[in-house]
């Protein structure tokens, strides 16, 4: 078994294997809630996973960083502190992954390590194993294939998932992976299978609704040629609730506060900041360098689409999940596909008008 | 880590959300996608307000004041003293000496409970909210057509309407899902009128604005109606519209420009709009209800809706914007001095008859006091103040002056999640449970009844209000014999004709019920009483300029959970003040400098923020500013119909 080849598994076998997984591993999977929603949970037993969903609405980086992440706890007096770090996680299985999310791991993945390695995160990103589950029906807000985020991937995962009804179609992407997938018997997929394969692939692409050219908004974007009114009227929009950056499996910023338990004991925790509030760069002397509205929009779609991040990122800052879509307070206005569309149209200055700014 | 369900705590909209619990921890919340109203959005409120349920200043054992200073004590003991000095109070000075103030935040099971504690236990009447300083002008002057009094029409009407009455309220900062909702319509074709003294950050998008100087909305509805009348296009009985007639005919729009400032043309274009509408909604907020002219306002709105047929129907309809989650429901709840449960009136006996068998007891016939009246009695009349969930020593207007006579009374009890400033003031302080520590219903703006979910064990010691006064009645030698929210729930759907019917496990995990409309008075007809008053401070030569409060996105109320969210809090604007670009230039003051803002009760120092967008000579005011009170320059006086103050009053500048 290598790393990139393709094999068939029986489905039952695979999640029986699985579920024997659980004396070394937490098992997440997707399960139902009562009004329908899919969470992602801890799983015991076969019967609770489903498969009737599309995606979580809470991208799975919480599974990296979470929510409120305590960092250490601390008792004492200044100069004479005793820190006591947070307690081991259990290594754990990402089951039913969606691509856009395993796609947003690896945004993850590069934002904290660089020159500053970030120990907490990457002690929970070395105890995950991705089997991540290719999407067969999108959502009518999923644009992944606009965005290298989907539906199906070619690295990120340690095993890639294709439902096949009662097989799986399995793609190898780590060593991890084989080690879980060499405990069944598996047979290669044969042209058969990928040919059904490339047609389930082709038949997803063609139900996507939303489309985002992303292409013009970063040059745009990354040229300062987008009409400062168009960020007027997108910051007037903004009701600034954050949910954008909240759902979006790529944000990253995060904030932190120390906390009393009691007189003498103390928690240090991180918790998930929005950009898109106004209180994200407050600073210390009153002044807020992006206190109003616009210019907070203007620089969430910065971060997402100029070269200068996409330079150093590698890719765009969106994977097309749709998430922002939904949760857009202002809907149907700001969201990736719909700021890009509106820039595309009528949001760029022309290039003669940069260029006598330029000489004037 | 579990996901549970929820209604969101904040405002009056009703979003549905998920609280993400981890290890007893409630970290994070989520939009409920699958929710018909909110439909997967939350505020900045719903994302970041649970932060507050872990805030180290959360109470978690009751306190007990001596010498000055608070000591903890078991709750055996507070609840002994609590009961003992209730019953001395009440022996000495009669059951009227105690007042009750409940909570627009509180669940309806908590709110029904304390209002059988205090009529059935105490024996009183005097038994009210803070919905007073909010929203009374709309049960006061709809009274007699609506009931119970509640809102016409709902959210989601607002997709199925031609055109959106908006008056005085910036609904983007304070029901944010209804802002989204109105933005979507105009987006959609809808025309969308607003009437308020400030432009908003929606406002441009609207198809019109009618900027009235401060305390005139009822010019401009008047002003509306007269033109409508005159004009022949209202759809009621000539022989009606007479009476209407004569009561509005000084109301010429060229008059009203002359009061109001908004151009006659405006006017006119404003009236043709909505008559002309084959739908149209009314929503309307604070700069309507807390004004001198407040019930005259809301009666106003409603003759403009039966002139010109939007009262009730789909697309049409008149919608109260409510600040609170649950002030509806408190209503609803009876916590009002002149009405029982299902808002029915104290002074019929058949109503009375009605909860005496239900409550066992007998109940006192006159109705009890307002909150305003509470606390100006205060020293006379009232010996005992028994506050949940309410910080009247910041929520009051003219705040300083509540807070030295809160000081006076003989017992102060609060019930509350933090020590606020009123807590403060208290002899015995009760740590209350959070919205995430138990089980209950939130009845929203809409009249949507939605349950909310424990997710948590209570922090600390602290228990749910309802069981709390359960205690106490106990302690006090009454059982109310109920045990927990969905008994109380069952008790309210027996007395409650509007709740009857519904299974409290059963109410759906997707948006709950929508509760019936309120019955309409039939035939239609007009409310003509309204009288018109005049501002209680018209600015002078002394005070030239008017000062209005507004509100915040990241804010609630007085700011008690909101400020004890690190996310919310961190978005304060340090004290910042806005005033119009010429005002600025005059006083030669510019955006970051520092002025005192002073009014007859008080001053504050604030940063000037000049804006183009302000009426000039006017001073807009953040509410419940967490560096400075706002409420301490306010008046006290309240409109003598409804009982609520006015937020607006005189004020001048000095840089």
């Amino acid at each position: 078994m290598k790393v990139g080849e393709k094999y068939i598994v029986d489905k039952k076998q695979f999640l029986d294997l699985l579920i024997s997984l659980k004396s070394d591993y937490d098992i997440i999977g997707p399960k139902k809630m009562a009004d329908g929603e899919v969470t992602f949970d801890e799983i015991s037993s076969t019967d609770e996973i489903t498969f009737d969903y599309v995606n979580e609405y809470e991208p799975l980086k919480r599974f990296l960083t979470p929510t409120r992440e305590e960092l250490f706890q601390f008792s004492g007096q200044t100069n004479n502190f005793n820190l006591t770090p947070p307690k081991d996680i259990n290594p754990f299985i990402l089951f039913g992954v969606r691509s856009c999310d395993v796609q947003g791991f690896a945004h993850q993945d590069g934002f904290f390590s660089g020159a500053y390695v970030d120990n907490y995160y990457w002690a929970r990103r070395n105890k995950m194993v991705v089997i991540s589950m290719a999407c067969n029906v999108p959502l009518d807000t999923c644009f992944c294939i606009c965005c290298n985020g989907g539906p199906w991937l070619d690295s990120g995962f340690d095993l890639q998932l294709t439902d096949f009804g009662d097989r799986f179609l399995v793609d190898v992407g780590t060593q991890k992976g084989i080690d879980i997938l060499s405990k069944i018997t598996t047979n290669k997929a044969t042209a058969k299978d990928e040919d059904l394969r490339q047609q389930l692939m082709q038949a997803c692409d063609e139900k996507m609704v939303p489309v985002a050219y992303l292409a013009k908004a970063i040059i745009q974007i990354s040229n300062n040629r987008v009409k400062e009114e168009l960020w007027e009227q997108f910051g007037a929009e903004c009701f600034s609730c954050g949910g954008c950056t909240h759902v979006c499996p790529l944000c990253t910023c995060y904030d932190v506060q120390d906390t009393m338990t009691d007189e003498k004991n103390g928690v240090r925790f991180r918790f998930w900041d929005s950009c898109q509030y106004c209180g994200f760069t407050h600073e210390a002397s009153g002044h807020n360098p992006r206190g109003k509205t616009k210019e907070r929009v203007k620089r969430r779609f910065y971060h997402k689409l100029s070269y200068a991040y996409i330079n150093q990122d590698g890719h765009p800052g969106c994977v097309g999940c749709g998430r922002c879509i939904t949760v857009c307070e202002a809907f149907g206005l700001l969201d990736m596909a719909a700021v890009v569309k509106r820039i595309r149209r009528d949001g760029y200055m022309e290039k003669q008008t940069d260029n006598a700014q330029a000489q004037s | 880590m579990s996901k549970v369900l929820t209604s969101c705590p904040f405002c009056g909209s009703g979003c549905g959300m998920y609280l993400e619990a981890v290890e007893g921890q409630a970290l994070s919340t989520l939009p409920q996608r699958a929710h018909p109203m909110s439909r997967g959005t939350l505020c900045i409120k719903g994302w970041n307000g649970h932060q507050m349920i872990h805030h180290q200043q959360r109470l978690d054992q009751p306190l007990f004041k001596q010498d000055n200073s608070f000591k903890t004590i078991p709750w055996q003991k507070a609840i002994q003293s609590v009961s003992n000095s209730l019953s001395e109070i009440k022996s000495k000075y009669g059951p009227d000496s105690i007042g009750f103030i409940g909570s627009i935040k509180c669940t309806n099971e908590e709110n029904y409970l304390l209002g059988q504690f205090a009529r059935s236990v105490i024996g009183t009447n005097n038994i009210d909210t803070s919905a007073r300083f909010y929203q009374a002008p709309t049960l006061t002057a709809l009274e007699s057509k609506l009931f119970p009094v509640a809102a016409t029409a709902s959210i989601l009407d607002l997709e199925k309407t031609d055109n959106v009455l908006l008056v005085g309220c910036n609904v983007k900062d304070q029901l944010a899902a209804i802002g989204s909702l109105c933005l979507q319509s105009v987006n959609r074709g809808t025309a969308c009128i607003e009437v308020d003294y400030i432009r908003h950050e929606l406002t441009r998008f609207f198809t019109m604005h009618l900027q009235p100087s401060a305390e005139t909305i009822l010019w401009v509805i008047n002003g509306m109606i007269n033109h409508i009348i005159d004009s022949g296009k209202y759809r009621v009985e000539d022989a009606q519209v007479e009476k209407l007639e004569s009561k509005v005919k000084e109301f010429t729009p060229k008059a009203c420009e002359q009061k109001t400032r908004v151009p006659a043309k405006e006017i006119i274009r404003a009236a043709e709009m909505h008559a002309a509408a084959e739908k149209s909604m009314i929503l309307y907020g604070h700069s309507v209800t807390q004004s001198m002219n407040g019930t005259a306002a809301v009666q106003a709105l409603w003759n403009l809706a039966v002139l010109t047929g939007h009262v009730e129907g789909e697309g049409n309809g008149i919608l109260p914007l409510m600040i609170s989650n649950n002030l509806q429901g408190s209503w609803d709840m009876g916590v009002l001095p002149d009405k029982l449960p299902g808002q029915l009136s104290i002074s019929r006996e058949e109503n009375r008859t009605r909860f005496e068998k239900a409550w066992q007891c007998t109940l006192p016939e006159s109705p009890g006091l307002t909150l305003p009246e509470m606390i100006n009695q205060i020293g006379r009349d009232i010996r005992a103040l028994f506050i949940v969930g309410e910080n009247l020593a910041w929520s009051a207007p003219d705040c300083k002056a509540v807070e030295k006579a809160l000081a006076k009374l003989d017992l102060l009890v609060v019930q509350d999640l933090f020590l606020t400033e009123t807590a403060a003031l208290a002899d015995v302080v009760l740590p209350a449970a959070s919205f995430a520590e138990k089980n209950g219903t939130y009845t929203s703006t809409e009249s949507r009844l939605q349950r909310i979910y424990k997710a948590i064990e209570p922090v600390g010691s602290c228990k749910p209000d309802d069981e709390i006064i359960s205690l106490l009645a106990k302690e006090m030698g009454k059982n109310l014999s109920v045990e927990g929210a969905a008994d109380i729930f069952t008790k309210i759907t027996e007395t409650v004709d509007r709740y009857s019917g519904i299974d409290f496990g059963q109410i759906s995990v997707k948006g709950g019920v929508i509760l019936p409309k309120p019955a309409i008075e039939q035939p239609l007809s007009f409310l003509l009483d309204g009288k018109v008053a005049e501002p209680v401070e018209a600015p002078n030569d002394e005070y030239p300029f008017t000062l209005i409060v507004d509100r915040m996105p990241f804010h609630r109320i007085t700011g008690t959970q909101v400020n004890r969210s690190y996310t919310l809090e961190k978005e304060y604007l340090q004290g910042a003040v806005y005033i119009n670009n010429e005002d600025a230039r005059e006083l030669k003051v510019r955006t970051g400098w520092q002025i005192k803002v002073k009014t007859r009760r008080g001053e504050v120092v604030r940063r000037v923020l000049a804006d183009s967008t302000i009426p000039k000579k006017t001073i807009v005011v953040p509410v419940h500013d967490k560096n400075g009170l706002t409420q301490e320059l306010l008046s006290f006086k309240y409109e003598p119909r409804s009982k609520t103050p006015t937020k607006i009053c005189a004020a001048k500048l000095e840089s």
